[in-house]
């Protein structure tokens, strides 16, 4: 049951309870007391009656012996005091056990009434009949008082009659009304404590499983409530939660998976692109050919070449002495002097002691690359491309200068957002690749590698070249 | 599982406890309500008033009850009225007051000298029945009672039945020389007076008192030792006499009684008395409405009613319960 219908049941509820209890309880006292005080107030209206009828009797001796106006007045007040007992008396009416009892009482208040009434009209002068009378008066005034006794006792019987059971069934109620108040003290202390359980125990639940989903664990289970609960659709939705957040980090992982094997393959179809084997060997034979043919330059050309080659094919994440790097260099410039001839100068300042830090493998021949494609290509003469490597024990710094047309900011800052997601810079630097692996792809390769230890520095200014540094971290030559 | 029966449990007293409550307090206002229902009389009923020679005697109480039956059948108000003891001056006294609450009917004894009482009655248009005992020269309308000439002639023949000795002496008790009783003695004397072998030895009254008949057998025994057998005349005399020939040490009297009043049935049973002569007060009660009825309706009725008398012996009382 939702919490507020409970709440919102129970509480009137027991009120509604309490409030009868209440209200019977008084309303049961208060008829009992009433019907006590009425008949108390009954009893008495016939004693005054009876002392009345006696005042009323001598009234009317001393009005015979006096023969005073007083004395008539005096008869007269006694007359209307009776006869207020009388009415209400009538008002009253008889009790269920004496009705006859009480026609029989009404007959003879009527015939002194009668006789009253005689006495009053009759002179007193007349004394003889008067007294006649007032005997008859009396009399009757006699058999009422024995009557009023009667119907007193009457009166008593009757209320006897009912009082035992009044009295057994306020006992009975006295007990079942205790046991009530008792079973609704507890009924009221053990709903408190269901409707705050109820309430604090799926609390508890979801927030531990909260903490649980915060420390990562997604695979604990989520409490299952009914659905007329409040906490229903909180614990679906937190269950919901958790599943959703399962599937999209399964979703991430899937994602990266893809990427990675993407870019395996990527690399095998490039690498198989040409048979190496079969180019060495053509190149093998081109450079026999070349040397028997007395070509010597196109022989050390076609070697220079296959070394290339070899070396373009190595492991990109193998980790080469920087030694080979700046060999590799050389032949790669060799070739391309074969192009470019006298039109480019390839100048080195190199500190021997660095040479033997490791670095990844094609590090500098895709930045000559680019400064080939991009630097000097419209240069006509005097280009000239620098590298420089010098470096203490900690870092190696390694520079490439060329004096080409330079680079804008735009593209600056280009090589430099390395730092952003793999797939977008591949597909930007995408065009201007011939191998595949662009400037970025070495930066990015390098602080994959070495993390916050790299630094990349690019000055240029457009007409007057570009200076890339790359700084890397010493490393000791057994890698 | 145990929160679900906390729960119940928990219900079930509050909800019995409730209904009881409930119920109690019900049962209470609908007392309350009995007691303070006061209809106002019925104005138009018949009252009819009875007055009793004693008030809480077997006899006047069966008396009652028939004519209240039969007196709710017609839509007549009883009002029964008697004194405490027995005392003819306050059946009297009682006449007065009754005349004085002038109801319809009065239902009394004829007593004698109350002959100015019936008349004054009459004169205030109260219908006068007489039961139990006539007073023909009153201005009765009609008298309902027992057949006594009847009575006392059972009364012997059941003796003469019983009693198989060559001479029979017997003493014996009246309740009061009311003339009821007077009748029945005198049937009783009439019909044994052909009898040679009985002598009446003497007639002692007990003022319709157990004690006293008692007292009175002990005291004819004294006197004359020779009596065989005892007869009471009213209620409570046989069973008296038992008494007193459990006193005296002669238990082998036979006792002959009337009506069937406290003991009288086991006495029967055990041999103490033989038989008893019982009245009808119940239909003497009945028959006295009946007959006021008819009177009020117009209709024609008896002015003389007598309801006969039945003998009740061991072998009868055998034979009814069989």
């Amino acid at each position: 049951m939702k919490i507020r219908n409970m709440l919102f049941i129970v509480i009137p509820l027991l009120f509604l309870i309490n409030g009868s209890i209440s209200y019977l309880l008084f309303s049961s006292s208060n008829q009992v007391n009433t019907s006590y005080l009425q008949l108390q107030e009954r009893l008495l209206v016939y004693e005054r009656l009876n002392e009345y009828i006696q005042n009323h009797i001598q009234l009317a001796d001393q009005w015979l012996t006096t023969h005073s106006k007083d004395a008539y007045d005096a008869f007269q007040q006694g007359s209307q005091q009776m006869n207020n007992e009388i009415l209400r008396l009538k008002d009253y009416g008889p009790p269920a056990n004496g009705m006859v009892d009480a026609l029989s009482y009404q007959a003879l208040i009527d015939g002194y009434q009668a006789v009253e009434q005689l006495l009053l009209a009759s002179s007193t002068q007349n004394t003889l009949l008067y007294s006649s009378y007032l005997d008859q008066a009396e009399l009757l005034s006699a058999y009422i008082i024995e009557d009023s006794y009667r119907m007193i006792g009457l009166e008593l019987e009757a209320y006897e009659e009912r009082s035992e059971e009044i009295r057994s069934q306020v006992a009975k109620m006295r007990i079942s009304g205790m046991m009530l108040l008792i079973g609704v003290t507890l009924l009221c202390l053990w709903l408190a404590y269901r409707i705050s359980a109820s309430i604090s125990a799926p609390i508890r639940q979801l927030a531990q499983t909260a903490e649980g989903i915060a420390q990562g664990n997604l695979d604990q289970p989520v409490a299952q409530y009914s659905k007329q609960s409040d906490f229903y659709r909180l614990g679906a939705a937190f269950k919901k939660m958790q599943q959703q957040l399962k599937q999209y980090i399964a979703a991430q992982k899937e994602t990266l998976e893809k990427d990675k094997q993407l870019k395996e393959m990527e690399l095998e179809v490039l690498k198989s692109q040409i048979n190496p084997h079969f180019l060495f060997n053509s190149l093998n034979v081109m450079s026999k050919l070349a040397l028997i043919e007395g070509a010597e330059r196109t022989s050390d050309l076609t070697v220079a070449m296959a070394n290339l080659l070899r070396y373009n094919l190595k492991q990109l994440d193998t980790p080469v002495p920087l030694r080979d790097e700046v060999k590799h260099a050389n032949d790669y410039f060799y070739i391309q002097q074969a192009r470019y001839r006298d039109r480019v100068k390839f100048e080195t300042d190199i500190d021997e002691e660095q040479l033997d830090t490791t670095v990844p493998v094609l590090t500098l021949q895709p930045l000559l690359e680019n400064i080939f494609v991009h630097g000097i290509e419209q240069l006509e003469r005097n280009a000239v491309i620098t590298l420089r490597i010098y470096g203490n024990t900690e870092f190696t710094w390694i520079t490439i200068e060329d004096n080409g047309i330079g680079m804008n900011e735009h593209t600056k800052a280009q090589l430099l957002d390395y730092e952003q997601r793999q797939t977008a810079s591949a597909k930007q630097s995408k065009p201007h690749q011939s191998t595949g692996l662009g400037t970025r792809n070495v930066f990015r390769r390098l602080q994959l590698l070495y993390g916050a230890q790299h630094e990349v520095q690019i000055d240029s200014r457009e007409g007057e070249g570009t200076s890339i540094t790359l700084r890397i971290p010493r490393q000791k030559g057994d890698l | 599982m145990a929160r679900r029966f906390i729960s119940i449990l928990l219900s079930i007293i509050v909800l019995t406890s409730l209904y009881f409550f409930i119920d109690s307090a019900i049962n209470i206002h609908s007392t309350v309500a009995e007691l303070n229902d006061r209809s106002t009389a019925e104005q138009a009923a018949k009252r009819v008033i009875l007055i009793a020679q004693e008030l809480d005697t077997p006899y006047w109480k069966l008396l009652k009850e028939g004519a209240a039956e039969q007196a709710k059948s017609y839509g007549y108000m009883l009002q029964y009225v008697g004194p405490q003891r027995h005392d003819p001056d306050e059946q009297t006294r009682l006449l007065q007051k009754a005349i004085a609450a002038k109801p319809d009917a009065i239902i009394t004894q004829g007593l004698q000298g109350q002959e100015a009482l019936f008349e004054l009655a009459q004169d205030s248009g109260i219908a006068m029945i007489a039961i139990d005992t006539d007073v023909e020269s009153s201005s009765r309308i009609a008298y309902v009672g027992t057949d006594n000439e009847l009575a006392g002639k059972q009364l012997a023949q059941l003796m003469l039945s019983k009693i198989k000795q060559k001479e029979l002496h017997v003493g014996v008790i009246i309740g009061s020389y009311a003339h009821n009783q007077s009748e029945r003695l005198a049937a009783f004397q009439n019909a044994l007076a052909d009898q040679q072998h009985i002598e009446l030895v003497e007639v002692r009254t007990s003022n319709i008192s157990r004690l006293q008949a008692a007292e009175m057998t002990v005291d004819l025994l004294q006197q004359y030792p020779h009596i065989n057998v005892f007869v009471g005349l009213s209620g409570l005399d046989a069973i008296g006499i038992v008494d007193g020939l459990d006193a005296a040490g002669h238990k082998n009297i036979a006792v002959f009684g009337f009506d069937n009043l406290l003991n009288t049935e086991s006495l029967i049973q055990q041999g103490r008395i033989v038989g008893s002569i019982v009245q009808q007060p119940d239909i003497i009660g009945q028959q006295a409405i009946e007959v006021l009825h008819h009177s009020m309706e117009g209709m024609p009725y008896a002015e003389q009613n007598f309801i006969s008398t039945y003998v009740l012996t061991a072998e009868q009382q055998n034979e009814v319960q069989r």
